[in-house]
């Protein structure tokens, strides 16, 4: 037992070191955007029309003048204050204008996975228990066609049916429940196929085990059998995948942002690229990275405790 | 495997056979969209715009007369080019990189892998923006974003198979006769992991293509007024109400493209019984 979780201890603090690592890396990519950028940093970072002077100021402010190494480092305890810089638009500073964007794209994606969670995996579920009939046919199709559709183009097609047909629901803006459910249901959709699809192929592969036919041979109630026995082993993979989606729907929401006009992270994003205003998209693609990797380092973690049947170390 | 029982064995998954289909019809269309076109894609028609589906117009005008259906063949063509441009720069450079570091080993394959890992750390999507940002808002740099983020895929997939494969028995007898690395690895190695490239490349044109057309909605990829799928669809928000058609049928035309590359790519996995990640 003690050896147990000496290992555990060993292999968590070596999942810990490799995902700083991957952090530090991750941020060091993200420094680099600005110096890759063809042309000279500090009048990037000064902005179209600024006087010379001021661009010499900025480059000796930032410490444009010393050399990569010093900069990142410089750069880099920035940001541990959260110091994020200032837009070269707004001329704000970044840090509470990101996360007042972020609170919006987190509500939409965290309503765009709660939905794909509880209609793909009774889907999958349906799926693989009655593999091969016309329900597992028509959610198998259903699902890859949701798969290829692209999430701008889903957007428009439920405007035009529920805002402008209908008028049920707002097309554009935020604020309300009702804002979330267009733009959520068409962030989600790709998500959902993927966790139906997820779920079907875990599933079949437990069907499949001795166990499950030990469970029918006791006559147990196949409410049970489903639940209890295929659906809680059958649930790490699909964990898996509902994690990984969730830091896909960050990066998503940047179409579904863009069709229903919402005021989230991902638009903001984009406006600063073709804005050009490179410090906002060095804070928003470094927030929506560190999200994503911690998210899915947790979950990891998570599932690592929850089933002593995967293996410390390797 | 040879070619004929490999397309037979294809044929007899019907969804690959669909797939097959429908990406055989794209790429007629994409190589044959200026003789089968009416119109050219920048003409104006102003006395005509926002016509519906008609006769002489076949799926109808957008807000500046131009033929719709003309500009949906034409986007074929480009969507075509873009995905596979995608596999030419993205694979070829991934495959080179993957099978570098799979075939030496050592210290080099470490530090390769390490920075692959972290760029796959990346959302597909995001890691695109990023490039985007440094390589400049356009068509072009749209395409080389999109190559440069299916790049680590396909490293990472090949240095898998790479490793595999370089411990097998033939590889140990053409070092022993005295071949160079690079004849062992062109001849011997790659050929031999090809199988995983073939599918990761079907799915990646399918994913390109719903990328890059993504990047054009957002304003980021072709020119605004492009015939190009995406941009067609960006257009065609500030008609929604008084012409839903324009938005219509570049959609259709996106997702069946994807659908087929999707289905193609599931199906050629199943019959290579390549199992991904």
């Amino acid at each position: 037992m003690d050896r147990v979780r000496r290992h555990g201890m060993d292999f968590l603090i070596k999942r810990v070191f490799a995902i700083v690592a991957t952090l530090i890396l991750a941020s060091v990519i993200v420094f680099l955007i600005i110096h890759l950028i063809p042309g000279d940093p500090a009048e990037l970072l000064a902005g179209p029309g600024v006087p010379k002077n001021e661009v010499e100021m900025i480059r000796k402010t930032m410490g444009l003048d010393k050399n990569l190494l010093t900069q990142y480092i410089l750069w880099f305890s920035r940001l541990l204050r959260g110091d994020l810089g200032k837009s070269l638009v707004f001329g704000d500073s970044i840090l509470p204008l990101i996360l007042e964007r972020f609170g919006n794209t987190f509500l939409l994606s965290l309503f765009a996975i709660l939905l794909s969670v509880v209609i793909g995996i009774p889907l999958g579920m349906a799926s693989a228990i009655k593999q091969n009939s016309s329900v597992d046919i028509s959610v198998m199709v259903i699902s890859i066609i949701g798969i290829s559709m692209p999430i701008f183009w889903i957007g428009l097609i439920l405007i035009l049916v529920f805002s402008v047909d209908l008028r049920l629901l707002p097309a554009t803006g935020s604020g309300s429940f009702a804002h979330l459910i267009l733009p959520g249901v068409a962030l989600g959709m790709n998500s959902l196929a993927i966790i139906a699809r997820m779920t079907r192929s875990s599933m079949l592969e437990i069907l499949r085990q001795d166990y499950m036919v030990t469970a029918e041979a006791k006559g147990l109630p196949a409410s049970v059998i489903i639940l209890k026995h295929a659906l809680r082993n059958a649930l790490i993979p699909i964990v898996t995948i509902i994690s990984m989606q969730f830091g896909y729907l960050l990066g998503g929401a940047v179409l579904t942002e863009t069709v229903f006009v919402y005021p989230g992270l991902g638009r903001l994003l984009v406006d600063a690229i073709s804005r050009r205003d490179y410090p906002v998209v060095q804070a928003c693609i470094l927030l929506i990275v560190v999200l994503f990797i911690v998210i899915n380092f947790l979950v990891d973690m998570a599932y690592t405790y929850m089933d002593p049947r995967i293996k410390y170390g390797k | 495997m040879n070619t004929l029982r490999f397309v037979r064995k294809l044929l007899r998954n019907k969804l690959a056979t669909i797939g097959g289909l429908i990406v055989l019809f794209f790429l007629v269309i994409a190589v044959l969209s200026s003789p089968l076109a009416q119109y050219d894609p920048m003409e104006q028609h102003l006395d005509a715009v926002l016509q519906k589906p008609s006769g002489q117009y076949w799926l109808g005008t957008d807000e500046l007369g131009r033929d719709i259906m003309t500009r949906v063949l034409c986007g074929a063509r480009t969507s075509l080019i873009i995905g596979l441009l995608v596999i030419l720069i993205g694979g070829t450079l991934g495959v080179m990189i993957g099978s570098i570091s799979g075939y030496c080993g050592g210290l080099l394959d470490v530090a390769i892998m390490r920075i692959m890992d972290t760029v796959m750390a990346f959302p597909t999507l995001l890691l695109s923006l990023l490039f985007v940002t440094i390589i400049g808002i356009g068509l072009e740099g749209a395409v080389f974003s999109v190559a440069l983020a299916s790049l680590p895929r396909f490293a990472r997939l090949t240095r898998g198979s790479v490793l595999s494969v370089k411990e097998k028995e033939y590889v140990e007898a053409a070092h022993v006769i005295g071949q160079s690395h690079i004849k062992i690895l062109m001849k011997h190695i790659l050929p031999n992991c090809l199988a995983p490239i073939i599918v990761l490349s079907t799915l990646t044109i399918g994913n390109s293509i719903l990328i890059v057309s993504g990047l054009g909605f957002l304003g980021l990829g072709a020119k605004p007024g492009a015939a190009e799928w995406g941009v067609m669809l960006s257009n065609a928000r500030g008609f929604l109400r008084s012409a839903p058609h324009v938005a219509m049928f570049p959609g259709v035309a996106i997702a069946l493209t994807v659908l087929g590359f999707n289905l193609l790519g599931d199906g050629i996995r199943d019959v290579f019984d390549v199992r991904q990640k």
